[in-house]
């Protein structure tokens, strides 16, 4: 019994059918090597373990083809300790990084893709192999935050596709019983013409596919750092400003392209400048938001203050992630929704954290954070490149129709704070009184003073400096009517306040542009803003942005992301219309963003139906398939239409043949027996002078021997037979005796 | 679905799911690009299987397991090469079983009998190269306009009448990865003959009287040993008997033949009923038919015109063609006779076998009836004095055959039949040709 056991063990766990084929194995292997190099090339493990995986992953291969017909059940015991080791340290790794999960799956899979090159003796093992190297490099894809991430993944492909063919053409010669080979060359043109195909299909299912928001649970990633002091300064330090005055500085601050001058203790609206147009984070979240920095709250005439100091910061400590941020003076908010958002540092920033209006649970690589009471977040240090945090926000829901509701009600020291002005004429309360006249509630009056300010003053980076003394909002609203952000903001923070609104201004940065290869909103120097945000009392600071051409915070967001996939073809009509000359390009863009206002109100369109009527949907799937599948069924139950039986050729050959020896021998020509089916048709024909015989007898002879009778023979026969008869039936010689 | 794109799809939703949870756009990427290759590979399958004329060509008859060469012609009508066609000539195999349940049932079953028997089942036979019952044919490209050939071998399949094979003909275009399967059915009409088993000897007496000659020329050789003149080679003739100058000289098979003799006749009778016990053809009425196809092949080989007689259905047949083609397919179409009253018609058939049958004819008679029925309207007769009785036990093909209880029954057999006549019993398990050279009982002459 024991002996059966193990000779049933032995004949289960016999090696499969080896694979020989060469080029296949050669194009899995550098497929592998791709995304081994690619998981590497972005921080997976380091240069030298990365060397050291590729080169055991091109020594496994080769070892896997030496010994590819023997059983190897030592390796094979070998293989799977290690394995367990792996799995081991994987769980260890998990356990230190729930809140990113990336590294550790990238890392196993790097792992397990170089055990398993070691035993890759079948065919089967070998597209294993490549297809756990096409979620290696997806996975490694992940960790890119750039298109570069495409130098890689167009060589894989080319590869996989060509592993692909070669896998399959060694499967249908090993599998076949009969191969019939062609003219042995690669079919390249057709691979070609297939892998171009393979673009419009795969930029269809990337445009077309939801993204789906639900999904975006817990994936928190954050860089480690062990560095971060444990007590720090709670200034803002800006790397383009230095050191900043304790007061708002007499003469303009010396413009820095690149960095932006709302982020310091002052804002400056004296500072002219264009920044520069340079990638300073990029940002992955569920929705577009804009990511705040400060506030101010003082206005000066030409410029804002955040008037808190030291004393009045808040320490929040916590020796485990997340740091539970909660804010001095916080009023209490209600219909606000949970937003996360990862942000990678792509050049130095201020010691402020960016994030969705307010931020509430922060992972960043610190113990200790500083905030004040306008919610702004100071971090032990500035922001370098390469750092990565994510923050949990909470963003307002509110609809516009709750904040109508609210009718006054502020308390006393938070409208004290935020509706200070100072000396000014009164031709902003006039203005502010006309524009809200009409409006029966602190919201719709904002909305009045919005739409008013972006529908009247225009945006202009070039506007020229206002004096020393002006009064910056009616510099703006009285004298240029024009401006940038810092003068909507302003001009509409006064206004509010002029009405007894609590407001102040905000700055941060624009959401960004959506790469939808990457999934990230690419924020540039450019981006820099400033907004306004007024109280609520219930739902505490609402953001309003009264810049033209600019999204409305506020409206942010509740944007459907679920189509997100077509702002690809934004970036593609970017990068095509860059090639025309400028007048071509406005026609161009507007054309394609036509186009794709289209498309987008179709898949809302889409969207809507789906979601309302799911099950109509679920119903119409399913009468097709049962439709489909009793079609299918009955067709394979109908009788074949075929032509009715026949018996073979060589029967009605030997037939024909009789019958013409018959009549041939009552002809008095009979055959001797002596005499091949040949020589007695020569001899017929010699004795009948024709040639009618003698094919007859050749027809015969093939659909004996050679079985190669067609009917075109048999019909041939046929006729030789029947000029026989009637030649003979008139002059038939008498019959010998047989 | 092919394994490969199943896994593909399974994969790229795999990926999608993540994508979504980490936001992450090269995620979407790969798993639109699994998702296109599975749909290109439906769809440049369903391109490549298209304009395509298919033939299938192969003999008309066959024996029970035998080497049956079949051509294959398929030509491309469209405008494009097609690549990688794979056809499936599922003419014989029926329908199996197939899918992950089935494999695993397959491997336990496998596992069972290797743990019982201690002998593990290595499965069948390499394919390639014959042994057949389906056969799977790649062509790896057929330009356009052209056509392109195969030819193999299958086994043919058990007795019967075929119609038309079916195909299954798929393609998964250059790259394989998902595969459009077409089924269709062509025309190929087969009629096998059931297995003969070449038998040394079997008792039949030369009558005093013969039929002369026919004027027609026989596949089969004169039975006489008188050098008769030369002809050319026919299915059947042994090579000992070619004349190797004439071939040499004339460049085919030349074979000497012989004074025909004249030929005796004998009569075979044929009543097999309904098997009651047996699966998969392997039963009572189908060894009857080999038994019977056996004794025909040998009456040929000795020069005796054979007269068979089938008792079938609800008829009795006779079948006097020259040869033994025309009883061969008349075997190949023979349908059983139906109980209660198979014995009877039985008896009709000997009658029918009698007005035939020149006096004095040998006779042989295959009946897989019970012993009862055997003993009432067969072994009584005057006419079955001298002839062969060949009884194929039905109840040995059942799973709770006993060989206590067989004993009983061959021995309650050999009382209810004479002395006078030949008689041999055919069980399940024993080769036929076995049994019929080893009678249980004889004659003596």
């Amino acid at each position: 019994m024991f002996e059966r056991a193990i000779e049933n063990y032995r004949r289960i766990n016999r090696p499969g059918i080896p694979e020989d084929s060469i080029p296949f194995r050669i194009s899995v292997l550098v497929s592998v090597l791709i995304s081994v190099y690619a998981a590497v090339h972005y921080g997976a493990v380091g240069a030298l373990m990365g060397i050291l995986v590729m080169v055991g992953t091109a020594a496994g291969s080769w070892f896997s083809y030496r010994y590819r017909d023997r059983a190897n059940i030592g390796l094979k015991l070998i293989l799977s300790v290690l394995l367990l080791v792996v799995f081991a340290f994987f769980w260890t790794e998990l356990g230190g990084s729930v809140h990113d999960l990336r590294y550790p799956l990238v890392r196993l899979f790097l792992w397990l893709q170089v055990l398993h090159s070691f035993d890759l003796p079948t065919r089967r093992d070998l597209d294993f192999s490549l297809i756990s190297s096409a979620i290696l490099i997806a996975f490694a894809g992940s960790l890119s935050i750039s298109n570069q991430f495409l130098y890689l993944l167009v060589p894989f492909f080319i590869a996989a596709l060509l592993s692909l063919y070669l896998g399959y053409h060694s499967n249908l010669r090993a599998s076949a019983d009969v191969y019939v080979a062609g003219a042995g060359k690669v079919p390249r043109a057709r691979m070609a013409l297939t892998g171009l195909m393979l673009l419009p299909l795969t930029l269809a299912f990337f445009v077309a596919l939801p993204r789906l928001p639900g999904f975006n649970a817990y994936y928190l990633p954050v860089s480690h750092s062990s560095n971060m002091p444990y007590d720090f300064n709670p200034i803002i330090k800006n790397p383009g400003y230095g050191d900043m005055p304790d007061k708002f500085p007499t003469t303009p601050l010396p413009f820095n392209p690149d960095s932006y001058f709302g982020f310091n203790k002052f804002m400056d609206l004296r500072v002219r400048g264009v920044p520069a147009d340079v990638t300073v984070m990029k940002v992955r979240s569920a929705q577009p938001s804009y990511w705040r920095s400060t506030a101010f709250d003082r206005f000066l005439g030409n410029g804002w203050e955040n008037t808190d100091r030291k004393g009045d910061m808040k320490e929040i400590q916590s020796s485990d992630l997340p740091l539970n941020v909660s804010y001095p003076e916080e009023p209490p908010r209600y219909a606000t929704k949970e937003l996360v958002q990862t942000f990678f540092i792509q050049r130095q920033l201020p010691n402020t954290l960016f994030g969705g209006f307010i931020m509430r649970d922060v992972f960043f690589p610190t113990r200790v954070l500083k905030v004040d009471s306008l919610m702004t977040v100071l971090t032990p240090v500035q922001l370098d490149p390469g750092l990565i945090y994510t923050v949990v926000s909470e963003v307002s829901d509110a609809s516009p129709d709750m904040l109508r509701r609210v009718k006054g009600g502020y308390p006393v020291t938070l409208k004290e704070k935020y509706c200070q002005l100072p000396e000014m004429s009164p031709a902003v309360a006039d203005l502010a009184r006309k524009v809200t006249a009409g409006e029966t509630n602190d919201y719709d009056r904002v909305q009045a003073m919005v739409d008013y300010l972006k529908n009247n003053y225009k945006y202009d980076l070039n506007v020229p400096k206002q004096g020393n003394g002006e009064n910056a909002a009616e510099f703006f609203l009285f004298k240029e009517k024009r401006g940038f952000c810092e003068h909507f903001a302003t001009a509409l923070a006064v206004m509010c306040r002029t009405q007894g609104i609590p407001a102040r201004v905000a700055v941060g940065y624009d959401t960004g542009r959506y790469n939808s290869l990457t999934g990230y909103y690419e924020v540039s120097g450019r981006d820099a803003h400033a907004w306004v945000e007024a109280y609520f009392p219930m739902f505490g600071w609402v953001p309003f942005d009264p810049t033209p051409g600019w999204s409305d915070p506020s409206g942010l967001p509740s944007t459907n992301t679920m189509w997100s996939g077509f702002t690809f073809f934004k970036g593609i009509g970017h990068a095509i219309s860059s090639v025309f000359p400028a007048g071509w390009r406005r026609v161009i863009t507007s054309s394609v963003k036509s186009v794709g206002r289209g498309l987008g109100a179709a898949a809302r369109g889409i969207t809507w139906f789906t979601t309302r009527f799911w099950w109509l949907l679920a119903a119409i799937v399913v009468i097709v398939l049962c439709v489909f599948l009793v079609e299918r069924r009955r067709r394979r139950g109908k009788p074949g239409h075929g032509p009715p039986p026949v018996t073979g050729p060589r029967d009605v050959a030997y037939r024909l043949f009789a019958r013409m020896t018959e009549v041939l021998t009552a002809a008095g020509i009979p055959r001797s027996p002596s005499q091949t089916p040949v020589e007695y048709g020569d001899c017929v024909d010699r004795r009948l002078g024709m040639r009618l015989a003698g094919q007859a007898a050749d027809i015969f002879t093939r659909a004996r021997f050679a079985r190669q009778t067609s009917s075109e023979d048999i019909a041939e026969l046929e006729n030789a037979v029947a000029r026989i008869e009637a030649a003979l039936g008139g002059n038939a010689p008498p019959a010998t005796p047989g | 679905m092919k394994r490969r794109a199943f896994v593909v799809t399974m994969v790229g939703l795999a990926l999608l799911l993540i994508a979504a949870t980490i936001r992450s756009g090269w995620l979407y990427l790969v798993a639109s690009l699994m998702f296109s290759l599975v749909v290109l590979g439906f769809a440049s399958g369903w391109l490549a299987s298209r304009k395509l004329e298919i033939s299938r060509e192969c003999h008309p008859d066959a024996f029970e397991g035998d080497a049956l060469p079949v051509r294959l012609r398929v030509e491309n009508g469209g405008r494009l090469a097609r690549y990688f066609l794979v056809i499936l000539d599922n003419a014989f195999e029926g329908k199996k079983p197939r899918g992950m349940l089935a494999a695993v049932r397959r491997m336990r079953e496998e596992h069972l009998d290797a743990m019982r028997t201690g002998h593990p089942d290595e499965g069948s036979p390499d394919a390639r190269g014959g042994g057949l019952r389906n056969a799977t044919i790649a062509f790896e490209r057929i330009a356009p306009g052209e056509s392109t050939e195969a030819h193999y071998e299958l086994i043919a399949p058990a007795r019967g009448v075929y119609d038309e094979a079916k195909l299954v003909f798929s393609s998964g275009g250059i790259f394989g990865m998902a595969q459009f399967t077409r089924r269709s059915a062509v025309s190929a009409p087969l009629v096998v003959y059931p297995r003969v088993s070449h038998l040394e000897y079997f008792p039949f007496r030369p009558p005093a009287s013969a039929a002369p000659i026919e004027a027609l020329e026989w596949a089969r050789k004169g039975t006489g040993l008188d050098y008769y003149g030369v002809r050319e080679y026919t299915q059947g003739d042994s090579l000992k008997h070619v004349h190797w100058r004439s071939s040499a000289r004339q460049g085919k098979l030349i074979v000497k033949e012989y004074q025909q003799e004249f030929r005796p006749f004998a009569g075979l009778v044929v009543g097999l009923v309904e098997p009651r016990c047996g699966e998969d053809r392997e039963d009572s009425l189908e060894d009857g038919l080999r038994c019977a196809a056996s004794i025909l092949d040998y009456y040929a080989a000795v020069g005796v015109a054979p007269v068979t007689v089938l008792a079938s259905g609800e008829e009795v047949r006779v079948i006097e063609e020259p040869g033994v083609f025309g009883a061969f397919d008349a075997l190949a179409r023979y349908a059983p006779l139906r109980l209660p009253g198979g014995a009877e018609r039985l008896a009709l058939a000997l009658d029918e076998a009698q007005a035939v049958l020149p006096a004095g004819s040998a006779l042989a008679v295959v009946t897989n009836a019970d012993v009862d029925s055997i003993a009432r309207h067969v072994a009584g007769r005057p006419d079955m004095e001298g002839a062969s009785l060949v009884v194929v036990v039905d109840e040995s093909y059942g799973r709770q055959w006993d060989t206590g209880l067989a004993l009983l029954e061959v021995g309650q057999l050999e009382e209810a039949v004479s002395r006078r006549i030949n008689l041999f019993v055919v069980t399940h398990g024993r080769e036929i040709d076995r049994c019929l050279s080893e009678p249980l009982k004889t004659t003596g002459e």
